[in-house]
């Protein structure tokens, strides 16, 4: 008799008796335990009670597996926990602090697909039929009947039934013949069906002619030389006009418990002959910063076009494959554990969500550049669950954080007239008001305001779209203006106005730079001191309340030079009126150069 | 005079025991209490003679001890990590016998000596490399060329302490 062969009830028996050491020491020898043997180890990681206690006491999340905690450096795996601690405190604030806006019924994002004409339907058939909903453009209705306009529209992105048996309609006149088997996961394609079945078999379906094609994922299905990793099990599988992409994990034993490869492999929907299994994770992450060995490939479904593959990867980075040509890039290192991730309905545009400091943050990359189209923040979307874009131009996310669920929508995306504008609108406001106030005298500042250029581009603001922006805008440039102008007036009580300005901006929903705005105050404050030195740093602040404004230091430089330059020429005007057209000139050069940063780098960054 | 009763073991050894001891063992107890006085041996098929007098010898030692009854008390004995002094030199045999008292205490249920067992056992990991746990147990390294290179580089972590 030996350790290990001893039932499994009292080996967990022995190892309970562990718990009185200090957390960190029970981690390290339940991980020695782990490394000792294979059954050591697959009694270890499979019973996670084991360390569940300890990963909390720790400051894990109670869902982090064991390989998450202990397969990192020591230090990493401390540091990590306080990180995770203090990413669930500020997680409660936000909760806290969040408005939900529309409540549609507690159906999760899992159940959610896009169908035609920007209708999202419940992917649950059976669910949908008798307590459907539907949503479109923001005008939610709960419990309409069954309407799918077109119907091969509402199977495109796919449907997702577990556990599901003998013969499916999946509500599109289509009938597969599962002949009584269980299957884990089906889903369809036209005519085309394809079941995950138990025990690690896939198999392909025609609609009304039976099984066409199925593989056994048995020892060795897949012919490698020295394979160290010969068990391969299904996680996920996605379907596309002509290809089935499984998602499958390699083991080095047929109880899974070991993972030792992450594999995508490409079979062709007709035929079900492989057409690549070389499409092989990265072991470590791209970053060398991020040091966190877990995947996050099977925390989310993977996205698929008929081109691209979007799945989770090593230290929660996400990837995006060319899986035709069988390459591989990763768009983030952020470590991403569920990312919320969506495709636009021309499989063009994909966009994904973060947490950045209290705030959600969208950010939507051309699938063919592969360069960042455009990036959006929420302040009160920091949780999101289901994401969806539409056709490019809208998108919306869906969360279910209570069960009560909420929607939002993303709008005025990839519209190039708009962000045109609002680059205007941002140079209006940051370069001429911000500059000019910065390194000018203040009549300058109402002579800019009044500038017949000036009012031009103001008139341009006010879209109608952007209307209430620019209104707060306008309001904003004229307390600064006649703040500046009549210098005797207090502007410290300017700066309070405007501080109020802002928080009721914000309170209703009109502002979402405040950070950027508050910087503005300081300046303000500043400049009233007349202490002109405490402008560089006033000015880092401004800089820094905004990623984008890193060209503003620059931009800033370049001011005071123009402004110096016109101040110049300003005193010359009075012995000639030669000098204006020059004067007006160099005006529209600083708000272009300006303007011109903002388009080259501001968008970006 | 005390009631005394026979244990048979795996091995035909009879064993005659005080029945205050026997009733340690809670298999032994609840049989003894729906049978009654029975005269024959009771067969005790998992245990050999050897371990079942060690296990005999603990009963005797703690007979006066009060059985532990609710969950609260299990679990605060398995908080704590300290063995009596003549428990611990109860303990100090080869490995192959310690290992065959705890699958007699757990058949016998005789949930103190188990978590006697157990403690000890504990006590002989707390604190040791993956080698060291081989070593102790003389367990087989099974892992592949492969898998130990990997566990080499997830065991840094703990180097790193």
């Amino acid at each position: 008799m030996t350790l290990p062969k001893l039932p499994t009830e009292l080996l967990l028996e022995v190892l309970s008796h562990l718990s009185p050491l200090p957390a960190t020491d029970h981690l390290k020898t339940l991980h020695s335990l782990l490394l000792t043997s294979r059954s050591l180890h697959t009694l270890v990681a499979e019973n996670d009670a084991l360390y569940r206690p300890i990963a909390i006491e720790l400051g894990y999340p109670p869902a982090a597996r064991l390989t998450d905690i202990t397969a990192s450096t020591w230090k990493a795996a401390v540091k990590n926990a306080h990180l995770w601690r203090l990413r669930e405190g500020l997680n409660k604030i936000h909760e806290a602090n969040s408005r939900p806006r529309r409540t549609v019924g507690s159906i999760g994002p899992a159940k959610l697909a896009v169908a035609a004409g920007g209708y999202v339907v419940s992917r649950d058939v059976r669910e949908f039929t008798k307590a459907g909903f539907l949503l479109r453009l923001g005008m939610e209705k709960k419990g309409m009947p069954l309407q799918v306009p077109g119907r091969q529209d509402f199977v495109a992105p796919g449907i997702v039934r577990d556990g599901y048996e003998g013969i499916s309609e999946l509500g599109t006149g289509r009938k597969w013949e599962l002949k009584h088997r269980e299957a884990v996961k089906i889903r369809a394609r036209g005519d085309m069906m394809v079941a995950q079945l138990v025990n690690q078999i896939v198999v392909g379906i025609e609609a009304g002619k039976g099984e066409v094609w199925r593989h056994e994922l048995r020892e060795g299905w897949l012919e490698r030389r020295n394979d160290w990793a010969p068990y391969t099990k299904v996680h996920d599988f996605q379907l596309n006009g002509s290809h089935a992409v499984l998602l499958c994990g390699r083991y080095n034993n047929d109880h899974f418990t070991k993972l030792r490869e992450t594999v995508f492999i490409i079979l062709s929907l007709t035929t079900g002959s492989i057409i690549s299994d070389n499409l092989i994770f990265p072991r470590e992450p791209s970053s060398s910063q991020n040091s966190m060995a877990w995947t996050s490939a099977f925390d989310f479904p993977f996205l698929l076009t008929d081109t691209h593959i979007i799945s989770g990867g090593q230290g929660g980075e996400l990837l995006v494959w060319r899986y035709m040509a069988n390459t591989s890039y990763s768009i983030c290192c952020k470590q991403l554990r569920k990312p919320c991730v969506g495709l636009s309905r021309d499989g063009r545009y994909f966009g994904y969500t973060t947490h950045d400091r209290l705030r959600g943050t969208l950010t939507i990359l051309d699938m063919h550049s592969g360069r960042v189209e455009s990036v959006w923040h929420d302040p009160r979307a920091p949780h999101t669950d289901g994401l969806w874009l539409w056709d490019g131009k809208k998108a919306m996310y869906w969360t279910a954080e209570t069960g009560a669920g909420r929607t939002e929508w993303y709008q005025r995306l990839y519209d190039s007239t708009k962000k045109q504008i609002e680059g205007l609108e941002w140079i209006f406001f940051q370069g001429v008001v911000g500059l000019v106030l910065l390194v000018e005298p203040t009549y300058w500042l109402l002579r800019c305001i009044f500038h017949r250029r000036t009012l031009k581009k103001l008139w341009k603001l006010l879209d109608r779209q952007f209307l209430e922006r620019a209104v707060r805008h306008t309001v904003l440039t004229a307390i600064v203006t006649v703040a500046a102008h009549y210098r005797h007036a207090s502007m410290l009580g300017a700066a309070l106005g405007l501080l109020g300005f802002k928080l009721w901006g914000f309170k209703t929903g009109l502002a979402n730079a405040m950070d950027k705005d508050f910087g503005l105050i300081v300046l303000m404050l500043v400049m009233y001191t007349k202490f002109t030195i405490l402008l560089v740093p006033a000015a880092a602040i401004w800089a820094a309340a905004e990623a984008p404004t890193k060209v503003l230091v620059p931009a800033v430089v370049v001011g005071r030079i123009f402004g110096a330059m016109m101040v110049r020429m300003e005193s010359r005007r009075t012995r000639s009126s030669s000098g204006k057209g020059a004067r007006d000139l160099l005006y529209l050069v600083n708000w272009w150069v300006g303007f011109w940063a903002w388009n080259k780098w501001g968008k970006t960054a | 005079m005390a009631v005394q009763i026979k244990l048979m073991s795996s091995d035909q050894a009879m064993l005659v025991v005080d029945k205050e001891v026997a009733e340690r063992s809670v298999l032994i107890k609840n049989m003894l209490d729906d049978i009654g006085e029975v005269d024959e041996a009771i067969p005790i098929p998992n245990v050999n003679e050897a371990v079942l007098k060690k296990v005999i010898e603990w009963c005797e030692h703690h007979k006066g001890d009060s059985p532990s009854t609710n969950d609260e008390e299990s679990d605060s004995r398995k908080r704590s990590t300290d063995i009596e002094e003549w428990d611990q030199k109860f303990m100090q045999v080869d490995q192959e016998m310690l290992f065959e008292i705890i699958l007699a205490a757990n058949y016998l249920d005789i949930k103190p000596l188990l978590d006697v067992g157990c403690k000890t056992v504990a006590n002989m990991i707390k604190g040791k490399s993956p080698e060291e746990i081989r070593k102790t147990f003389n367990i087989q390294n099974d892992f592949t060329a492969e898998e130990e290179e990997q566990i080499r580089r997830e065991n840094e972590w703990a180097e790193d302490r």
